[in-house]
């Protein structure tokens, strides 16, 4: 090779190691940007993109970044796990959805999340999280910047896994963690079969929502420990009911899955929390220029019941105009309206939804303009059966204050005569439903005829001045609506033993520019309030077995009332204990042809058992119900000593058995000790494995009929 | 001597080959059949697509990414079926132009905010306008994002079961 060409080889070669060095050097652009007083860093759900519009990651940042701007502080930053590589880890956020086979999903299910294509993708975004972080602390540490993470779904067990691996230095300036249906999710106080939780105890610092009491781990198992014990009190866990990636229990439903970012929801909240939170640790001048005012935005469910019988003429148009008026205002608080309306019993529809929640708003307009107002006869209308119509037939959200204006000028038949609904039946109903607070829109003449009906279902009468003023009316209805304070019990249902003290505790509620002046509890669902205080947590003890309601009503200095309810069921919850051995066990040989033998055997009942089992010689007979304490069993091979086993069965599974032994001379004795899985001492060594064998299979097949059949069956 | 040929006569291992010979043609029914299922079920949600395609994006907008979810077995954290398209351009869009946009689609949206970025508040991806209703029972959002270091303009079209 000549000159030139030495000089061309060494050139190329030293291009191609500059191009692989290049190659394998991460570009990292988020890295290196200006360093701000406060960073966002969020983790996609399975199958997303980083960026997607109306996914979890964007609504985290908009939640947080709408309450900074108005502070004095600078623009937050924002990073999306998957955006860049760090450490030679990129989170690809694997979908579980749209491979051939669901191997990923089945993948992540047997493997608890770990192993396979979902661990890998779960094991990139905890390497990215932890490599990112670190690297942005060194060059931001002088800026003092804080941070704040989230994570959704596979997002969240990957923020949860990563915390562990982020040095003390770095966590210490993590000022709040939300994560959302964690599908690695730890509640201890939710384990057990008597859970703490459901009598309102031992919360761990990190709950914020459960879809159930009882809820411990998520669907693919959970991480324990859940957090850093540093990390306990700055995360928060939210898992909505109707969301089995949180909640296995719910499977096949995931609807709740696709409400954390709905607004007033869970990221809403994190967000809230988080910014709180942020103001607590900045210097006094930049803290007081974050408004951590918590606006309602829970969103309301408001629907119109309106007596559309001949009198309602006038009342009618006015509504017509004020709805048009109040659209705005409605959306602007997150709200949806519906229209129901009612008449009286003898016509054919006495109620019904012309417009449901779901329903467009020019629907709701369009029905209200054709709603006429005919018919009627007697003074008092269908108002209850108007009232259970829109509860049973709208689909009310969970989560948002709910309402149904009562728009009339008549008062209610109690029982109604369409469907013999009551004042009593209508309040439970609406305590069911969390609760849906009843706003009387009434003339004057007949206030006193719905201020029952407002009291028991935490509602107001708001009175018609006169006929030209309903549009106000229902103006300061909306405005009552809007202003009312939030209740928010800890649970959504409670479960305990009688005797046993529930804490109900409903300090989280808030009322915005307001102060909250009292709480009335009403612990059995019926239309009386039990006790009255001004803390937000009591504790009751139920006495005996109850199954129904629990409400707490929350009064505002705004001259505001509303309510939340939650089930309460008090039961035994005594585990059930596997039966004792049967007593007094006795077997008596009745007759003996050809060395075969029919014993007889009895015993005592146990009203703890649901049954019985019986084996000869370790081998399943059968069983027998719990009545029968006597059994003859026949064809009892009388060369060899026999054992014959009877034992009671229960929920909990079986019990200890009893045995009877028999010798080949007739001397029974009785509660030998179970045989041992192997009694083979055969001398030969290939009959005692083949005794050993059979012994094996006859612990099989027990084992089948007692453990699986009963429940299979 | 006669030989019997009833299946108590066949050797082992012929025997064992019919049982596996029948245990795979019903492993391959069941798969061909979840295939299939799978095929009918998870189509493309064709009204969607035709709605998206009623927004016609500007000359200069760059197709990011455009993401059809179908209606699916399993849905798991992502939206189905729902659309999503995303265009970035190299300047910002206005009020004005988004507004110019729906109308040639023949939507009559409300447009929230001024989609313009204030100045004192250099931010990255703020959501500087939304525009949002519902077309045939489905729900239909046009966001647009800007950034304040690059003056890029990010538009995302959001259409989902209401």
């Amino acid at each position: 090779m000549n000159r030139k060409g030495i000089f061309l080889t060494i050139f190329s070669l030293i291009i191609a190691v500059l191009i692989l060095t290049q190659a394998h050097t991460s570009y990292a652009a988020s890295i290196d940007k200006d360093c701000s007083t406060v960073e966002i860093l969020f983790a996609r759900g399975s199958g997303q993109d980083v960026n997607q519009e109306k996914a979890e990651a964007v609504t985290f940042f908009d939640q947080i970044s709408e309450r900074l701007r108005s502070s004095t502080l600078p623009p937050p930053m924002k990073y999306e796990l998957g955006t860049e590589s760090y450490g030679g880890y990129q989170y690809p956020a694997i979908a579980l959805n749209n491979d051939q086979f669901y191997s990923n999903a089945i993948g992540a299910a047997v493997s608890g999340g770990a192993a396979f294509e979902y661990g890998d993708s779960v094991k990139q975004g905890v390497g990215e999280l932890q490599s990112y972080l670190s690297q942005r602390y060194t060059k931001c540490k002088s800026a003092g910047t804080k941070y704040i993470l989230g994570g959704y779904s596979q997002g969240a067990q990957v923020i949860g896994q990563a915390l562990p691996g982020i040095p003390q230095e770095v966590r210490d300036q993590i000022v709040f963690v939300g994560l959302f249906g964690d599908p690695k999710l730890h509640y201890p106080e939710g384990e057990g079969w008597n859970p703490p939780a459901c009598q309102g105890k031992g919360y761990s610092l990190w709950r914020r929502a459960a879809s159930n009491c009882d809820l411990d781990n998520g669907s693919l198992g959970s991480r324990k420990p859940y957090l850093p014990d540093d990390m306990k009190n700055k995360t928060g866990l939210w898992c909505y009911a109707h969301d089995y990636i949180c909640d296995l229990a719910a499977f096949p439903d995931a609807s709740g899955h696709e409400t954390y970012r709905n607004d007033g929801l869970a990221i809403d909240q994190a967000a809230q929390e988080a910014v709180t939170r942020l103001a607590a640790i900045l210097p006094t001048d930049t803290a007081s220029s974050i408004d951590t005012t918590r606006s309602d935005t829970t969103g309301i469910d408001t629907a119109f019941v309106i007596d559309a019988t001949g009198s309602m003429r006038s009342i009618i148009d006015q509504t017509k105009q004020f709805a048009r008026d109040a659209a705005s205002k409605i959306k602007a608080q997150n709200g949806r309206v519906a229209l129901v309306y009612f008449r009286d019993a003898g016509v054919p529809s006495p109620a019904q939804v012309l417009s449901g929640f779901d329903d467009p708003y020019d629907t709701f307009l369009s029905k209200l303009d054709s709603l006429t107002a005919t018919g009627g006869g007697d003074e008092p209308e269908a108002a209850l059966y108007g009232l259970m119509t829109a509860m049973n037939g709208l689909s009310w959200r969970n989560g948002v204050a709910k309402a149904a204006v009562l728009l009339t000028d008549a008062s209610y038949h109690d029982p109604d005569t369409v469907d013999g609904s009551t004042l009593a039946t209508v309040t439970k109903r609406s305590l069911e439903i969390d609760p849906v607070n009843i706003y009387p829109v009434v003339p004057s003449y007949v206030v006193d005829a719905y201020q029952k009906l407002a009291d028991q279902t935490a509602g107001q009468v708001i009175p018609i001045a006169s006929a030209g003023s309903v549009a106000d009316s229902l103006l300061a209805t909306v405005a009552k609506i809007k202003d009312r304070p939030v209740p928010i019990l800890k649970n959504t249902a409670y479960k305990a033993a009688p005797g046993q003290e529930i804490t109900f505790d409903a300090s989280e509620s808030y009322v915005s520019n307001a102060a909250i002046t009292k709480y009335d509890w009403n612990f059995d669902g019926d239309t009386i309030f039990d006790a009255s205080t001004t803390v937000p947590i009591v504790t009751h003890t139920y006495s005996s077995n109850f199954t129904g309601t629990m409400q707490v009503r929350v009064s505002a200095d705004n001259n505001t009332v509303a309510s939340s309810s939650a089930g309460v069921t008090i039961s035994s919850t005594t585990a059930p204990v596997l039966p004792g051995k049967p007593k007094n066990l006795t077997a008596t040989i009745t007759s003996t042809t050809d060395n075969k033998s029919t014993v007889k055997l009895s015993w005592l009942p146990d009203p703890t058992v649901t049954g019985w089992a019986i084996t000869l010689n370790d081998i399943p007979l059968g069983t027998v119900v719990k009545s029968q304490t006597n059994l003859e069993v026949s064809d009892i091979n009388r060369t060899d000593t026999v054992t014959i086993g009877v034992a009671g069965t229960n929920a909990a599974g079986i019990g200890a058995f009893g045995t009877i032994t028999i010798t080949p001379s007739g001397a029974i004795s009785s509660d030998a000790a179970p045989p041992a899985i192997s009694t083979c001492t055969q001398s030969n060594f290939f009959v005692r494995l083949l005794c050993q064998a059979i012994a094996l299979v006859k612990y099989i097949v027990q084992g089948v009929v007692y453990y699986v059949l009963p429940y299979a069956l | 001597m006669v030989k019997s040929t009833t299946a108590e006569h066949l050797p082992l291992w012929k025997r064992v080959l019919e049982v596996l010979v029948v245990v795979f043609v019903f492993l391959i029914i069941v798969i061909v059949g979840f295939l299939l299922f799978r095929t009918v079920y998870e189509q493309p949600p064709e009204d969607m697509i035709k709605i998206s395609d009623q927004f016609t994006p500007g000359r200069s907008w760059k197709l990011v990414t455009a993401r059809i979810e179908p209606k699916r077995v399993l849905c798991v954290d992502v939206e189905c079926p729902s659309v999503w398209k995303q265009w970035k351009t190299e300047s910002p869009i206005t009020k004005t132009e988004l507004s110019n946009l729906l109308q040639m689609a023949g939507w009559h949206f409300t447009i929230d905010g001024s989609c313009g970025l204030d100045p004192k508040y250099p931010e990255d991806n703020a959501k500087v306008c939304e525009a949002s209703g519902i077309i045939n029972h489905y729900g239909v959002q046009v966001t647009i994002r800007g950034s304040s270091s690059n003056q890029k303009s990010l538009i995302n079209l959001n259409i989902s079961r209401e």
